[in-house]
């Protein structure tokens, strides 16, 4: 129905611009991008930490056997529920333990162009650490991290996801 | 169509936001302020499509400059691109 579209339309340009004040008041706070990108990962891992809850409610998806299988979760529900985007998986290293995320388009940088002075900022790392918390509520330690940024000129935007190991201690949900 | 127009944006303390000269033979630089806008157009012959299109090419322009976050207001705005919408609807 048309007003749920407004409504979508005008909660997301709000979430765009939420994510554009928290990312550049970070760049006041913090004096270089590295720490800004630090703050980011951290932020974004306790959002993860917790999301996985409302994600397996949500998406019922059972448990994957696989990091392939995790790969389209994340990918084909999890990207899409959240987002309201479905990134492409590809360039599978050989041992099946490292893919990328092609995103084509990323709505956390609509309207965004990167100033000079800040060409270490890693925009959307929010995301990374959402990745890597959620991923390691359910026992798996992975790395995350942005290896093209449209932002920075590329064509594409593409996340780089490794499998680290399996976590076997059932640790509680932590903040860093 | 030859003929010049002088773009201007100004702000609420009439300063002059964002200016603009369009000459049909030469292009200067344009000289560039920053601040919240009127969009006013001198212009020395009828062109009132042409006019009405730029308006609303350089408005959507504006609106999505300012949707970027590390815009800092009352900065210097540098923008090729209303100069090229100035080519288009002002000069074709």
């Amino acid at each position: 129905t048309n007003w749920k579209k407004g409504l979508l339309k005008t909660s997301s340009e709000l979430f765009t611009l939420t994510y554009g004040a928290l990312v550049t008041q970070l760049c006041k706070d913090y004096e270089n991008d590295e720490d800004v990108n630090k703050q980011l990962d951290k932020m974004g891992y306790n959002i993860g930490v917790r999301l996985i809850e409302d994600f397996l409610a949500r998406s019922n998806v059972g448990r994957c056997h696989d990091f392939r299988e995790t790969a389209d979760v994340i990918a084909k529900v999890a990207f899409k529920m959240y987002l309201g985007i479905t990134p492409s998986i590809t360039n599978w290293s050989p041992a099946g333990d490292e893919f990328s995320l092609i995103l084509e388009n990323n709505p956390l940088v609509d309207f965004v162009e990167l100033p000079d002075n800040h060409s270490s900022l890693i925009y959307s790392n929010l995301l990374c650490g959402v990745l890597r918390g959620a991923l390691e509520m359910v026992q798996m330690a992975v790395e995350a991290k942005f290896v093209q940024d449209t932002l920075k000129g590329d064509g594409v935007t593409e996340i780089r996801m490794r499998f680290i190991r399996r976590i076997e201690d059932n640790l509680p949900a932590g903040e860093e | 169509m030859s003929g010049s127009f002088y773009f201007v944006i100004v702000g609420h303390r009439d300063n002059a936001v964002f200016e603009m000269e369009v000459f049909s033979c030469c292009s200067r630089p344009p000289h560039v302020t920053a601040g919240h806008m009127r969009f006013i157009m001198l212009h020395d012959i009828r062109q009132e499509d042409g006019i009405k299109n730029f308006f609303t090419d350089v408005y959507d322009l504006y609106i999505k400059f300012s949707m970027n976050p590390f815009y800092e207001p009352n900065s210097p705005i540098r923008s090729k691109k209303v100069q090229f919408l100035g080519q288009k609807h002002l000069l074709s």
